[in-house]
């Protein structure tokens, strides 16, 4: 099996992962306690197609890659759930697993983007598409964002929180905000247009008093910045920040699908969830998503015992010793996938 | 997924009878119907939803003040008892040009984008003397008709036109649950400078700019600044885009295309008052020599020497082409061709002859 085909193997389980049905109540969970995401349909939509996720990878040289990701579907258009859990995943395939250790982490999620774009694009022809938000963390690089779209990124800081990103409207882009046509707040770019997509990556200067960062959906966002600020500035824990957040929009009228994405920069994973080396851990507001990377593809290959169980309603699984000891190897090729389920 | 609202042989106030549906463009749902007491055919158009109901209404009034021949006719507007807005407008029988550029169409000959842009002028020319400022020149908002009668165009959509005099001083909040996060990829590489960086002095001016970027669109089958965000932030480099060498290589084509060139470049000038009036670009245009004739649409099956042959129409009549006549990309043995055709013994001529492409 090649690189790409893993690459696209992985892609597709965490995409059929996504596109299971998410329950229709709200799911709020929380990672390792400084973490929490969390969705909800809204009271007006008939479908969530937000995807909300925390991914998380311990890599062979006990490096840590992680990032908290929103894609938002776009309705009106064909397939906006399809499109967002295809986006989340190309992007995820793409920026764990890479070519060269040397890319930088800004290269990678610039890749990772224009690849999702590329693939959308050729499964819906640009008549469906999706937002795309993230921060990711790579222990070489730090911390790195990049967006697409009109969700948006914050960094919060002690006592006030500030918009990384500019909606992708052309309301975002006047220097009034303002909307004055009424397709002023409609999309100027988006994963799966296909062409002259510019996402935009947020370099992040780890001196910034910056102690965590914030990233929502418009279903989240459109209660306004002051009301938002207010609720992260005194909410003691990531999880409350995210359900006051989901409540403060269903208060406000809930027409829209609402997600978010909260991570306190202090995150210690390690400590925490007590990781598997090379081992995907994918985080929803409702369950869990684990994929074993292969440490040596040839003998894997060559055995051709360790398909990919892609089974989505299996239940949990327990990892056999045999995995626990891999071998701290590079080369990613799947071969065991675990779910457990959350009550949220 | 919307349901639509209305279905065949549904008949509106007792008079108008629904044929079919043709689709949803903008803010509304269109609709083929019958008018059972002129006995005519009609487009009936209702909106997508209630919210958007006052700016349908508005685009009613505002397009029903202009009566010209290339601006698509409003013949009534009325509220049903079951208060749903409808409005009835001139049936045209074509397709718009999105439609066309989504299909085989790449680009088409400098001859018929002339035409078009004379039309387009005139259109805008009446549009403007009636006090309407257009707002949203797209090709989706131009129909085409290509027919034995010759080639039409109509402007269609006074969605978010407004009166010329009349100032943009309130925002338009969007409802959430409206536009549902579309996008306004369709009309943004059309958008004239004024519409992103001072939107409330938006007049005349922003027709002819989109006028002259859709006919660039026409000319080479580009956008002169791209699509999306790469277009806005394009635009305010503030400099005119590179015309593609092949518009004016063929010497068949040069002189024409050059003089489209010209009149798009005095369109697309950045600053408003600079760029010609609706009176002037019809004046302009008066001056381009184009033909009528209809198109076809044929594919080249057989050569005769290397750079001519023949191409098959529906009729019994083969068409010879010679590749001097091709306008951009030579068409081969296979291919598909839009062309014009003109007298000529043993068979009739192609020009001009322009490739089309598999969708």
């Amino acid at each position: 099996m090649t690189e790409s085909q893993t690459k696209e193997q992985i892609q597709n389980i965490i995409n059929r992962y996504l596109l299971r049905n998410a329950p229709q109540p709200a799911g709020v969970r929380s990672i390792a306690e400084s973490v929490a995401i969390g969705t909800d349909i809204g009271g007006h939509r008939t479908e969530n197609q937000d995807r909300v996720l925390l991914a998380y990878r311990l890599n062979a040289d006990n490096s840590e890659t992680f990032s908290i990701i929103l894609c938002d579907g776009m309705g009106g258009m064909e397939s906006g759930a399809q499109c967002a859990s295809l986006s989340i995943a190309i992007f995820i395939a793409r920026l764990f697993f890479y070519d060269s250790v040397n890319t930088t982490l800004s290269s990678r999620l610039d890749f990772s983007v224009r690849e999702a774009d590329r693939i959308v694009f050729s499964n819906h022809f640009g008549k469906g598409g999706a937002t795309l938000s993230s921060v990711t963390f790579d222990t070489k690089y730090g911390f790195c964002g990049v967006n697409v779209g009109d969700s948006r990124i914050y960094a919060c800081e002690f006592d006030k929180v500030n918009q990384l990103t500019t909606d992708d409207t052309l309301a975002g882009i006047r220097k009034d905000k303002t909307s004055y046509f009424p397709d002023d707040k409609n999309l100027l770019q988006f994963i799966g247009m296909g062409k002259d997509i510019n996402p935009h990556i947020i370099e992040i200067n780890s001196n910034d008093n910056i102690s965590s960062f914030l990233i929502t959906s418009d279903g989240s966002h459109f209660v306004g910045d002051d009301a938002l600020a207010k609720i992260v500035v005194n909410s003691k824990k990531s999880e409350t920040v995210v359900r006051r957040l989901i409540e403060l929009s269903r208060m406000y009228g809930g027409s829209d699908n609402s997600s978010i994405a909260f991570m306190q920069i202090s995150s210690d994973f390690k400590q925490q969830l007590n990781p598997d080396r090379d081992v995907l851990y994918i985080f929803t507001p409702y369950s869990e998503l684990q994929i074993v990377c292969c440490p040596d593809r040839k003998i894997k290959d060559e055995n051709m015992d360790c398909k990919p169980n892609i089974d989505i309603n299996t239940q949990p699984k327990k990892k056999s010793r045999k995995q626990k000891n891999k071998p701290d190897k590079k080369l990613t090729p799947t071969i065991e996938i675990s779910f457990g389920d959350s009550n949220g | 997924m919307n349901t639509l609202p209305l279905q065949a042989n549904d008949i509106i106030l007792d008079r108008y009878e629904i044929l079919k549906y043709i689709g949803a463009g903008g803010m509304q749902y269109v609709y083929q119907a019958r008018d059972t007491k002129l006995k005519r055919i009609v487009a009936l158009k209702t909106p997508q939803n209630a919210s958007q109901a006052i700016r349908f209404k508005q685009s009613a009034i505002l397009a029903a003040r202009i009566n010209h021949h290339n601006v698509a006719k409003t013949f009534d507007y009325f509220t049903s008892p079951e208060n749903k807005e409808y409005l009835i407008e001139e049936y045209v029988d074509g397709v718009d040009l999105d439609q066309m550029f989504d299909g085989k169409v790449r680009y088409i000959d400098p001859y018929l984008v002339a035409r078009l842009l004379h039309y387009m002028a005139k259109g805008l020319s009446a549009s403007h003397h009636a006090g309407v400022v257009h707002r949203d020149i797209k090709p989706s908002n131009i129909l085409f008709i290509n027919n034995s009668s010759g080639i039409e165009i109509k402007i269609t959509d006074f969605g978010i036109a407004k009166m010329a005099e009349s100032e943009l001083t309130e925002a338009v909040e969007r409802d959430i649950t409206v536009t549902n996060s579309r996008t306004v990829l369709g009309a943004i590489p059309f958008m004239a400078p004024e519409v992103i960086d001072t939107p409330t002095k938006v007049g005349k001016e922003a027709d002819i700019w989109s006028t002259g970027a859709l006919i660039f669109k026409l000319l080479t089958g580009e956008y002169p600044f791209g699509t999306g965000l790469k277009a806005i932030q394009n635009l305010g480099i503030s400099k005119f885009p590179e015309i593609p060498d092949f518009v004016t290589k063929n010497i068949q084509y040069k002189s024409i295309a050059e003089s489209i060139i010209e009149i798009m470049k005095r369109c697309m000038k950045f600053e408003p008052t600079e760029r010609l009036t609706a009176d002037e670009l019809v004046q302009q245009c008066g001056k381009l020599c184009y033909s009528s004739n209809e198109r076809f649409i044929g594919a080249i099956y057989k050569s005769i020497h290397t750079t001519n042959g023949l191409i098959s129409t529906s009729t019994y009549r083969d068409v010879f082409y010679h590749q001097k006549n091709i306008y951009g990309q030579i068409a081969a043995v296979g291919d598909e061709v839009m062309y014009a055709k003109h007298e000529g013994v043993p068979y009739e001529r192609a020009f001009p002859v322009v490739k089309l492409y598999s969708k």
